[in-house]
């Protein structure tokens, strides 16, 4: 009963304990739920004793319950009393019953203690899954119990079902057996966990991001943050954002950007949300909206800037066209400047479709990393002004309203290709979502077209109770919903009615959807003019990472709207903006390729080049072209940074850029090639900036670190498992001889007296029961008698002498007290003389005679 | 715990002894598939830290399960593998040895076996099957055995009460030996050679006493250690009749209550005398197809009359225990010879009561309520006065079903091998009304007559 019972409460309250931080309906009472539990299972362990038939006498017990509980949910004390009541007394039936079950499962029902762990350990894997702290060693330890629980269940009730009760040292046998297994058990997880090790780390490093860095600073569990931090210490958008307890914001200055998007005065710059992703689906199970790289008409360009050649550009206009917008836009640009930003990471406002990675001016090489430009298809009716106050400024008044009438000519999805709408209003049916879909009927009654249902949602989030008090509020730490079924979403919308941009956008996208408006969340930064120093750049901090809803209209395309309200609790001070980057030159000679040859010594190499940048012009050579490179004055720049002249190796590629005066007065034509560029140049051509592009480097060293991590745990972990197996086969082949050497030790150190006779005795019977002189019938006088006469001893005079010292407890003699030692030694010594040094090294080695001797000492002590 | 064999008839094939896995293998697969199948569709959409940690905990989980598995299935084979060897070169030295009483263990048939050399399967179990009376195989049982502790020991020694259902003697043809798994997953089995034959006998139970007069003395060549009266004190006078010896009045009796009384000498046996008991197996009904009856009652009857038998024995008189088919061989133990008797028996319907009861010298008769009542009623007629009828009466082997007994079985689970089993069958036995209609009849006929007995 123990050997089943106390483990599988400690798991269920372990559950229940991990269930009281997910659900509030459990008040935090783990210790006495964990009780009803054990109430339960010990009281059924007991009742089934007496052969009880199992089915009626539950459904008895269940139907009893089940009375009082509508009794006492019927007792008019205060409603409020009899509710909580009520509440506790169903938890503790709930609870109970479960410990019924299972009680009368794990010691009657051999099915039930095969279906019972499986069940747990499924339930474990679920919740481990969800868990948000996602580290190797926490996934580890929160697993292990329960794979380990799982077999010791199904194991002990097989063992117990085969144990007869009568049988002699139960508890002996049973002891036994079950440390043998847990010893295997054991060693089992900890192979299976070793070799596992480099899997659990990968999900680590993939998932853990920023969440265990920051959680640890900020001593916080169930921590999200809409950004995380790369192994080199950039910042990138995360890959899924899922609704979480509370949201870890920094200060740090993440990139820096120039939008050239104005309003039609030319003046007042129009900022626009900086685009990183879509999140096109919501994962009900784990509550998170994800990112499908199959959503149909596609129109995310996702280029990677550090994989293009610096100053090549690379272009994709399927994306315009999938953007499915015609009226009311132009093609804006955009440069920016990465600082924290990760150097793969490109984002943009609108439908972006260009990428061109451009020099940091070299003043300014310390401070960004590196930048790029991006052209987007920008809609003129677009703004990240629509949440925050334009208030006091007419003429962003006055746009938004020109925006809103001119969106009111959308009064329906017609027209718009069915899979496209289906896609982009699909949500979830439940009775969750169908609460979501009624308040968005309700707060849009009015509104006819999407655009007012639109404003209707933001009204709403903005408006006021009945006691004047904001309805939301904004917060970073909105906490974990309480109820069993309820969403997340749900306890957003209709209890708590607090949370960060993932919660308004989320609630929004539903309710969206809920109407029939495509919609989908996007997530990158918010654009906030601070200034108006240098109009047209923005700062970019790592609190701007923000998610918000994009609405399709026909023929406009998609619309940024952000629905979060300001956060007033924690009015962000203005970051100081800086200086941007300006003077940008424009390169007049950019070569691409690999490095053939390399002198350091006269900073010359030589480049194989198959793409060239001449005075704006592109070129492309079919076979490489060599040209030679003066490099003294050049600065070398990495995605991470400035680097050194030893970075550069053969083979290497690089694009090299130089805005040499020399070079302006050459000029090319549309007929010229990359060589016959190359014989107009003087060589070697001075170059002012190279970038290296670590593709395959990045590539083969990051190959290399996985290999190195997965094989040096491997054969660490063989070395260590073989070692250890074979110490402890050596450590058992010489327990008799360890035993032995023990005994003898104490035998010749004993001071003379009955002690000394007694481990003389001990000794020697060891060394003879070892070597294969066992006394099995006889009585000690005949078989000191026999030996005597094998070997020559006097055993018997000594024999005679313990029988007497031990049963009469009478001291021995001086004289007999002197003969011991010198009995001792001669008894030994003629004992080797008899046999061989071989024949006893043999008879050693035999282990299960001295298993033997201990097993006799044991019953002998048993009969005394 | 107590074991229990239930014997199943010869529906089973024995091939299906040699499945190498147990149901609960079954079980365990069709659970872990389940579960592989419930974490992959919940973990369909990749893309995420919930899908990536729950697959590759499902991974770390099928990895273990293969692996234990794998061990289990080795442990199971390398035990197998070693036995076969063993047996094919004929070193193999197995030993079952039944006996029918053991007086320690209420009487349970007892199995010892020893067998070596043996590997026992690491962490795992050793269980037998055994198969008897040529159709009927014994469920698979694990016997207690001696040095449990001794785990790399290759001797086996153990011990086995086998709790059979049926009071009669077995013939045991052939037994099998499992490799069973530490979780019981695989069971490997191989044949073992076993000719063996016992009984299971009648189990020892309270009875009223009887009174019992012995009929006759045959030969009088045992002596009792007691001297027995033979006729009590008060037995010992009569009325006073013509023919009687006036000296023998007993005139203070006279005095006391004016009766002529005179007394009858006292007798002093110094020999046993016979007893003779007939007991009848025979059944006017058509029985073969009602378990109820052929197990149920038969046990009943057979553990009543043993225990009727068992009465006379300690009273002191030499018996002569006379069933119907009386063609098992004597021998030297008396008590062990009336009770292997007993359990050879079935129910028969050839040999009737007229045929085989010797009224001249029956002291007891025993029937059932299989017998007709008016075979009963016509050897009633004819009986000597001093004859002692006795009935079992079969309906009390299962007691009547009350309102309170279906209570009790709602919420009590009953002993297996319990009446219960027969209980439903019986109950819609066509056959029920007539039995009981003449146990009734009996019930009736000797109520009105003196010197009968139901039991």
């Amino acid at each position: 009963m123990l050997f089943l019972g106390l483990p599988t409460i400690v798991l269920v309250g372990w559950f229940i304990y991990t269930g009281n931080n997910f659900y509030s309906i459990l008040e935090n009472n783990f210790i006495a739920q964990t009780i009803y539990f054990s109430l339960g299972l010990f009281t059924a362990f007991i009742f089934y004793a007496y052969k009880f038939r199992f089915f009626t006498t539950t459904i008895l017990l269940a139907f009893l319950l089940g009375i009082l509980y509508s009794i006492i949910k019927n007792v008019t004390v205060g409603e409020f009393d009899a509710f909580f009541a009520s509440v506790h007394f169903l938890i503790f039936s709930i609870l109970f019953i479960v410990g019924w079950i299972t009680g009368y499962g794990l010691s009657r029902s051999t099915i039930y203690s095969i279906i019972w762990p499986l069940l747990m350990c499924t339930c474990q894997i679920i919740l481990v899954g969800k868990t948000s702290d996602i580290k190797a060693s926490t996934i580890i330890a929160s697993f292990a119990p329960v794979l380990l629980y799982t077999f010791y269940i199904i194991y002990t009730a097989a063992l117990i079902r085969n144990t007869d009760e009568n049988k002699k040292d139960l508890k002996w046998y049973f002891s036994a057996r079950m440390a043998g297994f847990l010893s295997l058990l054991l060693l089992l997880l900890f192979a299976v966990f070793s070799i596992f090790q480099p899997e659990f780390k990968a999900i680590e490093k993939e998932w853990g991001g920023s969440k265990g860095k920051e959680g640890k600073e900020g001593g916080q569990n169930n921590q999200q943050s809409m950004t995380h931090e790369n192994k080199d210490g950039s910042v990138s958008n995360n890959n899924s954002m899922s609704l979480s307890g509370s949201l870890n914001k920094s200060k740090k200055l993440v990139f820096v950007a120039r939008l050239d998007n104005f309003f039609p005065d030319s003046t007042t710059p129009n900022p626009l949300y900086f685009t990183s992703d879509y999140y096109t689906k919501f994962d009900t199970a784990i509550q998170a909206f994800e990112i499908d790289p199959n959503m149909p008409d596609n129109d995310l360009f996702k280029p990677d800037p550090s994989k293009i050649p610096l100053f090549f550009a690379m272009t994709d206009s399927s994306v315009v066209a999938n953007s499915f917008a015609r009226l009311d836009r132009r093609v804006v640009n955009a440069e920016v400047y990465k600082v924290l930003l990760s150097p793969d990471a490109y984002l943009a406002p609108a439908t972006a479709f260009f990428c061109q990675p451009i020099s940091v001016p070299p003043e300014y090489k310390e401070q960004y990393k590196s930048a790029y430009r991006a052209k987007m298809w920008v809609s003129n009716l677009n703004s990240a002004y629509f949440i925050y106050n334009p208030a006091g400024n007419q003429a962003l008044e006055d746009f938004q309203e020109e925006r809103f009438q001119q969106l009111r000519k959308v009064t329906n999805y017609q027209g718009v290709d069915k899979k496209f709408l289906d896609y982009y209003t699909y949500m979830p049916a439940d009775n969750d979502y169908d609460s979501i879909r009624i308040l968005a009927q309700e707060i849009t009654a009015k509104a006819k077209t999407p655009m007012d249902k639109m404003v209707a949602i933001r009204d709403y989030f903005l408006s006021k109770d009945a006691f004047g008090q904001p309805l939301f509020a904004y917060s970073d730490n909105p906490g974990i919903p309480g109820l069993p079924s309820a969403s997340k979403l749900n306890y957003f919308l209709f209890q708590n009615r607090k949370g960060y941009c993932a919660y308004f956008a989320g609630a929004t996208l539903f309710m969206l959807r809920a109407l029939g408006i495509p919609s989908r969340v996007s997530s990158g930064f918010l654009t906030v003019n601070r200034s108006n120093k240098n109009p047209g750049w923005y700062w970019f901090y790592e609190d701007q990472a923000h998610a918000w809803v994009q609405v399709f209209f026909p023929g406009y395309g998609w619309m940024d709207f952000d629905t979060t309200i300001p956060d007033v609790n924690t009015e962000q001070s203005p970051q100081p903006d800086g200086t941007p980057p300006l003077n940008l030159q424009q390169p007049l000679f950019v070569a691409d390729g690999t490095i053939s040859s390399l002198d350091t010594l006269h900073k010359i190499i030589s480049l194989s080049v198959k793409k060239l940048l001449f005075h704006d012009q592109n070129y492309t050579a079919s076979t490489a072209v060599d040209i030679s490179l003066e490099i003294s004055l050049a600065s070398i720049i990495r995605d991470t940074g400035i680097v050194t002249m030893q970075s550069l190796t053969k083979n290497m590629h690089i694009t090299a850029a130089s805005y040499a005066e020399v070079l302006k007065n050459i000029k090319a034509t549309s007929t010229d090639s990359v060589a016959s560029i190359f014989k107009k140049l003087t060589q070697p051509v001075p170059v002012d900036e190279i970038k290296i592009i670590d593709e395959t480097a990045a590539k083969e060293t990051a190959k290399k670190e996985s290999e190195n991590a997965k094989s040096f745990d491997w054969i660490q972990f063989a070395k260590i498992a073989g070692m250890t197996i074979l110490f402890l086969i050596l450590l058992l082949f010489l327990f008799p001889l360890i035993t032995w050497l023990i005994f003898d030790t104490q035998a010749k150190s004993a001071i003379p007296g009955n002690k000394k006779a007694f481990l003389i005795n001990r000794a020697l019977s060891f060394y003879l029961n070892q070597l294969g002189y066992k006394n099995k019938v006889r009585s000690p006088h005949e078989y000191a008698l026999s030996l005597d006469q094998q070997f020559g001893t006097k055993i018997t005079t000594f024999s005679d002498l313990y029988q007497q010292i031990k049963y009469s407890k009478q001291e021995a003699s001086e004289a007999e007290k002197n003969s011991m030692q010198p009995f001792y030694s001669n008894t030994i010594k003629n004992i080797r003389g008899k046999i061989s040094l071989s024949k006893r090294t043999v008879a050693f080695l035999n282990i299960n005679r001295s298993f033997q001797f201990f097993k006799k000492i044991k019953t002998d002590t048993h009969g005394a | 715990m107590a074991f229990s064999l239930h014997a199943f008839t010869g529906k089973s094939k024995p091939f299906v002894f040699y499945i190498p896995f147990t149901f609960y293998f079954i079980l365990f697969a069709a659970g872990t598939f389940l579960l592989w199948k419930y974490i992959n569709v919940t973990a369909a959409m990749p893309g995420n830290s919930f899908s990536e940690i729950i697959s590759l905990l499902l991974k770390v989980i099928l990895f273990s399960i293969v692996v234990l598995i794998a061990f289990c299935f080795l442990t199971v084979l390398v035990s197998f593998i070693y036995l076969v060897i063993v047996k094919k070169r004929g070193k193999l030295v197995t030993l079952f040895s039944m006996s029918s009483t053991n007086e320690q263990l209420a009487n349970k048939p007892f199995i010892q076996i020893e067998i070596h050399p043996l590997l026992k399967p690491a962490f795992g179990f050793l269980k037998f099957r055994i198969r008897y009376n040529e159709k009927m195989y014994s469920a698979k049982f694990q016997p207690i055995e001696k040095n449990a502790f001794s785990f790399f020991s290759k001797k086996y020694t153990a011990s086995f009460f086998w709790d059979l259902p049926e009071i009669k003697t077995y013939q045991v043809e052939k037994a099998w030996i499992y490799f069973e798994d530490l979780f019981q997953f695989f069971s490997i089995a191989v044949p073992l050679p076993v000719n063996d034959n016992f009984y299971n006998p009648p189990p020892a139970r309270e009875i009223p006493p009887l009174s019992i007069t012995p009929r006759k003395t045959d030969e009088e060549n045992q002596r009792v250690d007691e001297i027995r009266k033979m006729e009590g004190e008060y037995l010992n006078y009569k009325h006073f009749e013509g023919q009687d010896d006036v000296r023998r009045i007993a005139w203070p009796v006279y005095a006391r209550s004016r009766e002529l009384v005179v007394r009858i000498p006292e007798t002093l046996d110094t020999y046993a005398s016979q007893v003779y008991l007939y007991a009848t197996f025979y059944t006017g009904f058509k029985t073969e197809n009602m378990p109820a009856v052929q197990i149920l009652f038969l046990n009943y009857y057979k553990t009543l009359l043993w225990n009727i038998c068992r009465d006379i024995q300690q009273k002191g008189f030499q018996m002569n225990f006379i069933p119907d088919l009386n063609d098992q061989p004597e021998s030297e133990n008396a008590e062990k010879d009336i009770r292997e008797k007993i359990a050879a028996h079935a129910w028969q319907n050839e040999q009737t009561l007229q045929a085989f009861i010797k009224l001249n010298n029956a002291a007891a008769i025993v029937v059932s309520s299989l017998c007709p009542v008016d075979e009963i009623r016509e050897l009633m007629y004819q009986r000597n006065e001093s004859t002692l009828f006795i009935l079992i009466k079969l309906s009390d082997a299962i007691q009547k079903a009350g309102i309170m007994h279906f209570v009790s079985w709602l919420f009590i689970q009953q002993e297996k091998n319990d009446a219960e089993k027969y209980r439903a069958g019986w109950q819609l036995s066509t056959a029920r009304f007539a039995i009981l209609e003449n146990e009734k009849k009996l019930v009736a006929l000797f109520n009105e007559n003196s010197k009968t007995m139901i039991l």
